[in-house]
């Protein structure tokens, strides 16, 4: 609605600007600015009061609202009186609600988390990342926003945090776990071995072992009870506290989207976390060979499991661990979805999800074994 | 109402006035929340339409709920903000959605709802650093901030819990 | 308060508030229409201003309802079946474990002995069986090295465990079975343990184990005497198992036999025959030309051997006594 519909200016007498209300004010429609006003104000010299006439207005809601304050705000500057008779009663009663709590002094904030460093930032590249135009993948980010852990000094986060969460994140513990693994491998293996006098082969077991599943396997376990059930317990948290129903009176689409978003950013970077577990499992195996036996490996160790494996069972491995990622998090966001109404159920969501994460992960390596060796690989 | 074939209730009929501050009432378990969420098209009547004026909102298709929606608000126990936006970001959401107007102007109509409910300076407070009374009473202003025409509460003052000494400040 | 809020808001922008609620203040203090769902019809039982459902209440239980604030009661499912079940399913694989872990370990008895030896124990490992003639009674449970300052003389101290179980004396206790007088007595008589090889797939996989000891001087048990009462006893040489044949053909291994010796031995045989039958050998030749010139004369002797046996049949009856003339004359040419 134009401006000029809605509101008009006029000298009273020669102290007074008489600002006319006309038309249906909506929010929808847009605000005009006070700054009309202010024009209007700084034109005619010797303003000392501002009057209302709201005869013509037909409705209005909160926009009248805000641009009285705002009108407000700048009378109270310029010492300029405000006569809120020609105001409708509601008008005036909110007026007075809105002013009537002093500005609250902001007490110190609670403790900065490491992430406040990033804020600023963060903030505002992940906004201007996602315009204005584009509706989906903000309400996307949106819930992104809304699952995802939040301590406190988080802007808008978006997929890079994800990946930083579920990926970065989670490299500490993967490594040591996996290299535990691998020590404990290397150790049972040698001494069986060591009857035989075969503990070169070792290396070969280990080696094997973890990169072609026990790798993947492991990081997808471990990405089950630490992030799984995370999304679920989030999820299902957002459930209790009717958060994902607020989002959907209002119209907004389901968190199907950012399932499916959590998704994707999971699988990806579970199978980047997984791949530098190799190393590391390299590493672990030959360590413990070491430790265990009285001779010294040598170079030989290291090398040998090279000439066995090859880039076919690196990348299995890898592909492996990216199927179990997206399994993890389906699952997570999946039981969280379902999640009760009571915060046991919140607790029975992530105990769900991590459940249902490991038996997929289960199942699909099971279902890998038949496929791989079908295959030939 | 029913879920499945349990029947919850039966032969609801009644008329919300314009204006009415209109209370559902009835002992626990007795299926208010319920009738409330089938209000407000979180469920499915098993039977029966509800409207909304002149508007049919059980056969309405998605569109129409939505536009009918918009024009409703919903205070949900606790609040219901969303946990990683702050209060100014929650109410200016639906402004977002709905409306043409531009951040700063957006900023200006939520800091105006938080004030309006007492919250005034609170915009960039996330909702778990402030009081369960305050929460509250954001997650009035965020169901007013389009101005609706209804507004659907529960529970305005939060159950009696028999192990926990609970104190509200509102 | 927050009530108030609403109202005001209400008043404010004109809206219509519908709340679910049972707080029984808020009812009363802004609501003005209504409508009460009972749990037990299942459906609406009043409706109207609450302040008039309190005065007029049209049915008992909005009465109740109204003039009494009801709570919320939390109900706990604890499932004793549940518990109980996995209690007892933790216990019985405990049990289970116990069993296959410790297959008789827990209870075993067994006792211990030293056995030191002078020679290396290349390929013996701990947890090599301990056998006697084939029965395995115990294992080996720790190998040492005991070293004395400024001697070359290293020993090698085997520490083993017999099962006590497995050795049957007869009119004795199990536990006495393998005390350490009566095994004193033993090795007196000549109690000894050897190692041995178990299986020549792997060198390394050596398991047997008997012990060797050649120095009388261990016999005496001055040393560990003392402990006795606790686990260790001393052994000294020499045999263990008695009495022994050392060639008895079943029970002869490979390192009992001294390959060196044998395979010196059978090159030097072979190298002997070897020269014999070249064919340029002289000395055969020579055997061979005489046997050749001999053949025909040997043919012939023998033929006139068969003659003179084939008269001396018909002389028999006649003659008993004295060789016939012709053989004698026969037996003086040659």
């Amino acid at each position: 609605m134009a401006e000029q519909d809605q509101i008009s200016f006029q000298r009273g007498d020669d102290t007074t600007l008489l600002v006319r209300f006309s038309g249906a004010w909506r929010l929808r429609g847009g605000l005009p600015s006070a700054s009309l006003v202010d024009r209007e104000l700084q034109s005619a010299a010797q303003v000392r009061g501002v009057a209302f006439d709201t005869k013509e207005l037909i409705s209005w809601d909160s926009s009248v609202l805000a641009f009285l304050v705002e009108l407000s705000e700048l009378c109270r500057q310029r010492g300029i009186n405000m006569d809120r008779a020609g105001l409708p009663a509601g008008v005036r009663r909110l007026l007075h609600l809105a002013e009537a709590v002093p500005e609250k002094k902001r007490a110190q904030r609670r403790g900065r988390s490491i992430f406040s460093p990033t804020r600023g930032r963060f903030g505002h590249r992940r906004r201007r990342l996602f315009g204005r135009d584009a509706q989906v993948p903000r309400r996307d980010e949106r819930y992104l926003c809304s699952a995802l852990p939040h301590e406190g000094a988080l802007p808008a986060c978006g997929s890079f945090l994800l990946i930083q969460q579920c990926g970065a994140q989670a490299l500490p513990i993967v490594t040591l776990i996996s290299f535990l693994v691998g020590v404990i491998l290397a150790f049972v293996g040698a001494v069986q071995l060591k009857q035989f006098g075969a503990q070169i082969y070792v290396a070969d077991l280990v080696g094997i072992a973890i990169v072609r599943e026990m790798g993947a396997m492991m990081t997808g376990i471990i990405m089950a009870g630490r992030t799984g059930a995370a999304f679920a317990a989030q999820l299902g948290t957002m459930k209790v506290t009717q958060e994902i129903d607020a989002f959907t009176t209002l119209g907004l689409l389901a968190s199907g989207i950012f399932s499916a978003a959590a998704r994707d950013r999971f699988g990806f970077d579970d199978a980047s976390a997984v791949s530098l577990r190799r190393f590391r499992r390299c590493a672990g195996r030959g360590h413990g060979r070491h430790r265990e036996c009285s001779i010294s490996p040598g170079p030989r160790t290291f090398a040998r499991p090279s000439m066995r494996l090859g880039l076919t069972d690196l990348f299995g491995g890898v592909f492996k661990s990216a199927v179990y990622g997206v399994l993890v998090a389906l699952s997570g966001c999946l039981r969280g979805i379902q999640c009760g109404n009571s915060s046991s159920a919140v607790g029975d969501a992530a105990t769900s999800a991590v459940v249902t994460g490991i038996v997929a992960i289960v199942a699909a390596c099971g279902i890998f074994a038949v496929v791989f060796y079908v295959l030939g690989i | 109402m029913a879920y499945g074939s349990f029947v919850l209730m039966r032969d609801l009929n009644f008329t919300i006035n314009d204006g009415d501050v209109f209370i559902i009432m009835g002992g626990s378990g007795s299926g208010k929340s319920t009738l409330l969420r089938h209000l407000i098209g979180l469920n499915e009547p098993a039977q029966g339409e509800i409207f909304y004026r002149a508007d049919n909102f059980t056969k309405a298709d998605p569109a129409k709920r939505q536009e009918i929606l918009r024009r409703t608000g919903v205070l949900f126990q606790s609040g219901a903000l969303w946990s990683s936006m702050t209060l100014a970001e929650n109410i200016g959401l639906a402004l977002e959605e709905y409306t043409d107007l531009n951040p700063h102007e957006i900023r200006e109509i939520a800091s105006l709802k938080l004030a309006l409910v007492g919250l005034k300076g609170f915009e960039d407070y996330y909702p778990s650093e402030i009081s369960g009374g305050m929460q509250k009473r954001a997650g009035l202003s965020r169901a007013m901030a389009l101005d609706p025409e209804i507004l659907f509460s529960t529970n305005l003052r939060p159950a009696s819990i028999p192990l926990a000494h609970v104190c509200w400040t509102i | 308060m927050l009530d108030d809020l609403i109202l005001d808001l209400r008043d404010s922008l004109g809206a219509t508030v519908v709340v679910v609620t049972h707080e029984l203040a808020s009812i009363f203090t802004i609501g003005n229409n209504s409508v009460f769902l009972d749990a037990e019809t299942r459906t609406i039982t009043a409706s109207g201003d609450p302040k008039e459902l309190l005065a007029h209440p049209p049915n008992p239980t909005v009465h109740r309802f109204l003039t009494r604030g009801k709570g919320n009661k939390y109900e706990h499912k604890v499932s004793p079946t549940l518990i109980g079940a996995f209690v007892v399913g933790a216990l019985a694989l405990l049990i289970v474990a116990v069993i296959a872990f410790g297959s008789g370990q827990l209870f075993r008895k067994t006792q211990e002995f030293i056995l030191y030896f002078d020679g290396s124990v290349n390929g013996l490992r701990i947890g090599a069986p301990v056998k006697v003639k084939g029965v395995e009674i115990g294992s080996v449970k720790d190998i040492k090295l005991e070293t004395e300052l400024g001697s070359q003389i290293h020993k090698i101290p085997v520490i083993i465990e017999i099962d006590l179980k497995k050795v049957i004396r007869r009119g004795v206790a199990p536990e006495k079975a393998m005390d350490p007088n009566t095994i004193r007595e033993f090795v007196k008589q000549g109690l000894h343990g050897q190692l041995q090889t178990e299986s020549l797939v792997t060198r390394s996989a050596l398991r047997g184990t008997r012990l060797v000891s050649r120095n009388p001087a261990h016999a005496s048990s001055s040393r560990r005497a003392t402990i006795f009462n606790t686990r260790r006893s001393q052994l000294s040489p020499p045999s263990w198992n008695r009495p022994r044949r050392p060639l008895s053909g079943s029970s002869r291994r490979l390192d009992d036999i001294d390959l060196k010796r044998l395979i010196d031995s059978l090159t030097k045989t072979s190298d002997g025959v070897g020269q014999l039958v070249s064919v340029n050998s002289p000395t055969l030749k020579s055997i061979l030309q005489s046997v050749d010139q001999a053949m025909p004369q040997l043919r012939g002797a023998i033929s006139r051997l068969s003659e003179v046996g084939s008269y001396s049949k018909h002389q028999r009856h006649k003659r008993v006594s004295g060789p016939p003339p012709d053989l004698d004359r026969c037996a003086e040419r040659y």
